[in-house]
């Protein structure tokens, strides 16, 4: 008698479908990925490399990383221009998401219009780099443009303040701009990753007397771990990776204050000079930055019950071994 | 059914990417013109396009549709021209059509370009370096001594200059002339100096920025500024006789140093409204409006520096109530801004060589009433909006420059000069960012956060971090 099949096989067609997105990541990812890991380490640079397509491992292979990390300030500027941006964006952000968080997840105060907040506060998030860089150029614009119009009516500044000329203002006003583009974002995510805490949770604190304060740092922000690590995590790839806002906004000026790391990095690959080579170097630091930050931030945030019950586990375990071992050796 | 459907679904995420690909193929400049969709007209898909001609295709590329137009105006009223184009036109934003082209240049093969256009910030790329082996000195398209043809035309020297390479052939020339004028409000002259004549003006404002500089003073007294901001007088003084970069070395030489004096007082000492060229106050400067409730230093604006297309395409519409107040005069020093020069690739296609000698030498050489220039000159293309000056002086003295906005100054009187006195030597192939640097560490010691030898040394470390040339 023929044996009948419990059930079709499914598993060869996840393999099927999955075909194009590989073929994709391959040709269009780790080709790319490849090949910049591998120019960082040649003599790859300017147009006479682009003519001759000749290309040789430097006699010092490390000589383009050396070069940007010992001998190169302006890398050096653009690393601590793009971490002064990302953190005076992200920590005003995170504190305004989880306050908005707070209030709209809350049972207590009913808000009216929720929808229409949440629609609202994420509507910068929707318009193009392009065109809010154009608004804020306009708006921050010397010597008549509102931002001075208002400061003189304030009366805080007679003379006009040129906003794009100064190191400090540039460097603010991006940071801003990233604040205001990404806070609704955040919100949306953490207010989804509070939706997701058992309710229950809250009962019981009511019920134990947990004022709205308590429930906030005691149930809502521990049970918030993981989304708060998404949070962070893709923040800090986004911000190190900056790059439309600072170009779009002033070019990484004045003086290259706002020059981030990707600015630097397309400047020395494109801007006349064609430095591949050199680009390539500094784009692996960057992700090796990247890297460490995230695994660090992923240390930081880890569950630590969970991580500890581990340890206790796996020591158990080693434990009954070792005691397995002792018997045996014993006997 | 549940299996064909499944087998269905396979096939077509499968094949949805190759499809990507498919399409690529078919267009002739697949990867290139794939990546910059800028604001181009969609270029002709088919290699092959209709039978206009059996001569064949030329490839033309270019960062605006001017050139592309002008041929095919060539082309529609030349109905024996036996050959076709076929267009690329890619936005120079940002450098996105020199990567571009280089990318062509290199690829080669029968969609690379036979003519391709370059602007004055990097023509000589395509001329005096790296890419200049692309570029088919003229000499050899046209099968004839071409420095003959040149001397008749009148060519202005900076358009010579900058087209000629290492080896001292020209491979490229322009059509348009952009030697610069002093272009300036006669109502406000008027009121400073009791003239408005364009050769008085040009006695007081120059030769050389110290005349100028007493004149800003003249004009300040008189609550005039002389000009928007500091940075247009950086767009003249920025281009020395001298290349910034010797023997891969930064050399500031005496010239574009003198703009930290220059610029310091113009900024320091009220002569100019501040203004970033571009920005909205620069243009709003064009029509003289002042606010009179701010404190701020808006006032009325002598002039501008620049040449024949900032008056037409710039200045005259938004000139507002301004308009046909002005006359421009000789500037303090000569420049050229702007220009676009056009060449022959060498590697392209040998077919359609004839084709783009004709092309290439009725754009630049060609000073019949039938040629370009004198069309350009004379604003009698479909189309055109303005007079332009152009490249050769014959064409010029033969045609008429009266413009209404110069209240009937003949502009080619001062254009015709302005070309002859640019110089191309000092442009070097990184200048785009080399001046943009300078202009940046400079406006910093003009509003006091930097000293003179801090600005100095930021913009040297600046170039040498990103484009590893040591001063």
């Amino acid at each position: 008698m023929r044996k009948r099949h419990k059930g079709v096989n499914y598993a060869k067609y996840g393999y099927i479908f999955s075909i194009p997105f590989v073929l994709g990541f391959l040709v269009f990812t780790l080709y790319p990925l490849g090949y910049t890991a591998v120019l960082a380490f040649t003599d790859f640079s300017g147009a006479a490399s682009l003519i001759s397509g000749e290309m040789n491992i430097l006699d010092d292979p490390f000589e383009n990383f050396s070069m940007l990390l010992f001998d190169n300030q302006l890398f050096w500027t653009s690393i601590t221009n793009t971490f002064r941006i990302w953190l005076t964006n992200f920590i005003p952000q995170i504190v305004l998401a989880l306050l908005l968080t707070a209030w709209f997840t809350n049972n207590r105060n009913k808000i009216r219009g929720q929808g229409l907040f949440k629609v609202l506060f994420y509507m910068p998030n929707i318009i193009t780099a392009g065109s809010i860089a154009v608004l804020f150029g306009a708006f921050f614009a010397f010597p008549l443009g509102p931002a001075n119009h208002i400061l003189s009516l304030l009366g805080v500044e007679n003379h006009p303040f040129n906003f794009t000329a100064s190191p400090a203002a540039s460097q603010n006003i991006i940071a801003f701009i990233q604040f205001w583009m990404w806070y609704g974002y955040t919100m949306l995510i953490l207010i989804a990753g509070v939706l997701g805490i058992n309710p229950e949770l809250y009962e019981v604190a009511e019920i134990d007397g947990a004022n709205g304060i308590q429930k906030f740092f005691f149930v809502t922000l521990p049970n918030l771990k993981t989304v708060l690590l998404f949070t962070v995590v893709t923040s800090i790839v986004g911000g190190i990776t900056m790059f439309d806002i600072p170009w779009l906004f002033n070019q990484g000026g004045p003086v290259n204050s706002t020059t981030t790391v990707s600015l630097f990095i397309y400047n020395l690959a494109f801007t006349g000079r064609l430095r591949y080579n050199v680009a390539a170097a500094a784009s692996i630091l960057v992700f090796l930055m990247i890297a460490a930050l995230s695994v660090a931030v992923f240390y930081l945030l880890r569950d630590k019950d969970a991580a500890q019950l581990k340890k206790e586990e796996r020591a158990l375990r080693r434990a009954l071994k070792a005691e397995m071992k002792g018997v045996q050796g014993n006997g | 059914m549940k299996k064909i459907l499944c087998l269905f679904l396979v096939v077509v995420l499968v094949l949805a990417p190759l499809a990507g690909c498919g399409n690529n193929n078919e267009t002739p400049e697949a990867p290139v013109d794939q990546g910059a969709a800028t604001p181009a007209p969609a270029p002709d898909p088919d290699p092959d396009p209709e039978p206009a001609g059996d001569g064949g295709v030329i490839n033309v590329w270019a960062f605006t549709t001017e050139i592309p137009d002008a041929l095919q105006h060539f082309i529609d009223s030349n109905p024996d021209f036996p050959y076709t184009i076929n267009v690329t036109v890619i936005s120079d934003q940002d450098g996105e059509y020199e990567a571009a082209l280089n990318t062509a240049l290199l690829a080669g093969g029968s969609a690379a370009p036979d003519i391709f256009t370059a602007e004055q910030a990097f023509v000589v790329n395509y001329t005096q370096h790296e890419f200049s082996s692309f570029a088919l000195p003229y000499e050899e398209l046209f099968g004839e001594p071409v420095q003959p043809l040149v001397d008749a035309a009148g060519v202005a020297a900076f358009i010579q200059e900058a087209g000629t390479n290492p080896a001292g052939e020209l491979v490229g020339l322009g059509f348009q002339s952009t030697g610069s004028a002093f272009i300036y409000r006669r109502d406000l002259a008027e009121q400073i100096w009791g003239t408005d004549d364009p050769d008085a003006v040009g006695g007081h404002i120059g030769p050389g920025w110290n005349r100028f500089l007493e004149a800003a003073a003249q004009a300040e007294a008189e609550g005039i500024a002389i000009l928007s901001g500091e940075g247009d007088a950086w767009q003249a003084i920025r281009q020395s006789p001298n290349p910034w970069v010797v023997n891969d070395t930064l050399v500031i030489d005496d010239q574009r140093m003198s703009y930290l004096d220059i610029g310091y007082q113009l900024f320091n000492n009220n002569f100019t409204n501040k203004t970033n060229a571009w920005g909205s106050q620069w243009f709003a400067d064009m029509r003289g409006e002042v606010e009179e409730d701010t404190e701020g230093p808006v006032r009325p604006v002598l002039g501008y520096l620049g040449p024949a297309w900032l008056i037409n395409y710039v200045i005259a519409g938004n000139s507002g109530d301004t308009f046909g107040n002005w006359a421009i005069t000789t500037p303090p020093t000569p420049f050229a801004w702007g220009g676009t020069w056009t060449m022959a690739n060498a590697n392209g296609n040998p077919d359609v060589r004839d084709g783009v000698a004709t092309l290439i030498r009725w754009l630049t050489l060609d000073t019949t009433d039938t040629g370009f220039q004198f069309l350009f000159a004379n604003q009698l293309l479909p189309g055109a909006s303005a007079k332009d000056a152009v490249a050769s002086s014959v064409v010029m003295e033969r045609s008429d420059g009266t413009l209404d906005f110069l209240a009937g100054q003949d502009m080619f009187d001062i254009f015709i000069p302005a070309g002859v006195h640019g110089r191309a030597s000092g442009w070097g192939p990184y200048d785009r960012f080399i001046d943009d640097q300078f202009n940046n560490f400079a406006e910093q010691y003009f509003m006091g956060e930097m000293t003179r030898e801090e600005a100095l040394d930021g913009f040297r470390q600046a170039i040498q971090d990103t484009l590893g040339i040591g001063s």
